[in-house]
């Protein structure tokens, strides 16, 4: 359903001599940019979760800001097959298709809630907002559809005309799940949602992503540091390192089968 | 059915100075549909790699594995894409291991049902196959709604069991099913064993107890510790 290929993301201007060398260099010594990430290749199933792990500074959030276009990717592309059945390139999409896109065929979770919600808005309203973008113009179904929709994802309904900021961490990434499944994307974006959130909130989290994945069968893309979290939500997992995917594979096969001396070091750090 | 020809696993320890530890030396054999293969050896021997390597849970470093599926026909596992593997794991081939992940604080009930879920069957129908299941393999219902990270091993056990078999798998990979279980428990999971296996079930099994493969096993494997398990890599 997604097919990325060679996506890179360079922060800062670049030189004719990091243009010519290529991936020599995460940093290039001579003008001081850096890649994000570089060379990603992968592809994302309808109805499956895909993992990417990485230490932190290995370019798994860069990789998932270039997707959800809060950035543009120095190079590379990706298709998504609900926008023109793949046959474009969404990156090279004008700016108001990229927000169609954005709006229509896609959800994003952020690690931190502050980016992903507005904390001034009543929680409902925070979905509404979702819901108009997605192009709903009718009241009525707007509020029923945010409604059951914070209902399925257990915020008490007496508190949904209340602001995000007066919620707890948990309650607030509950809300952005619930924003981001508004317009019932194909495609959901998860950033490191389980870090920062007790065990006990942690577990409903993962169990509400599994029962979204199996009932409505859209595929996602979860970054997480977290080993135990990959193990448990997704089927195949990618390894990134430094800006690079250096291994990828089902994820059993590489909690169980590591191949890279990275990975290996990573599979025998999980507790 | 399954038709495994030369196949090796070794292992390169990154970590450790480069070893390469063999764990599978050149094994071929081959089972035919409905019956069960049993794998005995030492431990250490590689029965579980083998198991593991079927399951594609560990990539095959040479050798094939021929299966005849259901929905691609006679293939080759140790080649097959990642995206065909798991849909043979969600439809036909399934393997049970003597352990237990699952997403904490989901009912045993919903986690025996998952399986069934995934395949596009109903809630209400994947649980009362689920409920019947259990009641088979002798939960008790008031533990039905319980977290299964609460349960005994054996109960355990038992779950993934039940998870296995509620999809009636064509190939089904048995890595100690029974370790846990009190003789009497295990003696009902046998019968269920040879139950599926009489309906055109495959099995590949490891036990530990020698009866009980007895009364389950038409052929046998011996797999011994493969000779030169270690060696230095010059760097």
């Amino acid at each position: 359903m997604l097919r990325v290929e060679n996506l890179g993301k360079r922060y800062g201007a670049g030189c004719s001599r990091c243009e010519r060398d290529g991936a020599a260099d995460r940093r290039c010594p001579y003008c001081g940019s850096v890649w994000g990430c570089r060379g990603i290749d992968l592809e994302v199933f309808n109805g499956e979760i895909l993992g990417i792990v990485g230490e932190s500074g290995s370019g798994k959030s860069s990789l998932l800001r270039c997707l959800y276009f809060d950035e543009m990717p120095t190079q590379g592309s990706a298709r998504l097959y609900p926008y023109q059945q793949g046959t474009r390139n969404i990156f090279e999409a004008s700016s108001q298709d990229r927000r169609a896109i954005r709006n229509r065929f896609m959800g994003m979770v952020y690690q931190n809630p502050l980016m992903g919600l507005r904390m001034a808005f009543s929680s409902s309203g925070n979905v509404a907002e979702k819901l108009i973008a997605a192009n709903w113009f009718h009241v009525g179904s707007i509020q029923k559809r945010a409604t059951n929709l914070l209902d399925v994802m257990e915020i008490p309904l007496a508190r949904i005309h209340e602001a995000p900021k007066t919620f707890s961490g948990g309650m607030q990434q509950r809300v952005q799940i619930a924003r981001a499944l508004a317009n019932h994307p194909p495609l959901l974006l998860l950033d490191e949602i389980t870090s920062g959130l007790d065990l006990s909130v942690q577990a409903r989290v993962l169990d509400l992503i599994r029962k979204i994945q199996r009932e409505w069968q859209i595929g996602m893309i979860v970054v997480s540091h977290d080993l135990g979290v990959i193990r448990l939500l997704t089927d195949r997992t990618v390894v990134m390192r430094d800006g690079h995917i250096i291994e990828q594979g089902l994820t059993d096969q590489i909690l169980q089968d590591p191949q890279h001396a990275f990975t290996q070091m990573l599979v025998h750090s999980l507790l | 059915m399954l038709n495994v020809e030369s196949l090796t696993k070794t292992f390169q320890l990154a970590l450790h100075r480069n070893i390469t530890v063999t764990a599978l030396g050149n094994v071929s054999f081959s089972v035919e549909q409905g019956t069960c293969l049993n794998i005995s050896g030492p431990s250490g021997g590689g029965k579980s790699s083998l198991l593991k390597c079927i399951y594609r849970s560990y990539r095959p470093t040479t050798g094939r594995i021929w299966y005849q599926s259901r929905e691609y026909g006679r293939i080759d596992l140790a080649g097959l894409s990642e995206r065909e593997i798991l849909r043979l794991r969600r439809q036909e081939v399934r393997m049970v291991s003597q352990f237990l992940h699952v997403i904490p604080r989901v009912p045993a009930i919903d986690v025996v049902a998952e399986p069934l879920l995934l395949l596009g069957e109903s809630s209400s129908e994947a649980r009362a196959q689920a409920s019947e299941w259990l009641e088979r393999l002798g939960i008790p219902s008031h533990l039905w709604d319980a977290y299964p990270q609460t349960f005994s091993g054996g109960e355990k056990q038992r779950i993934n069991l039940a998870r296995a078999l509620i999809t009636s798998p064509r190939l089904l990979l048995l890595d100690e099913p029974t370790s846990a279980l009190d003789a009497r428990s295990a003696g009902v999971v046998m019968e269920i064993l040879s139950d599926l296996k009489d309906r055109g079930t495959t099995m590949l099994s490891i036990f530990h107890d020698n009866r009980l493969a007895t009364q389950l096993k038409d052929s046998q494997l011996n797999l011994t510790r493969p000779e030169k398990r270690e060696e230095m890599k010059p760097i």
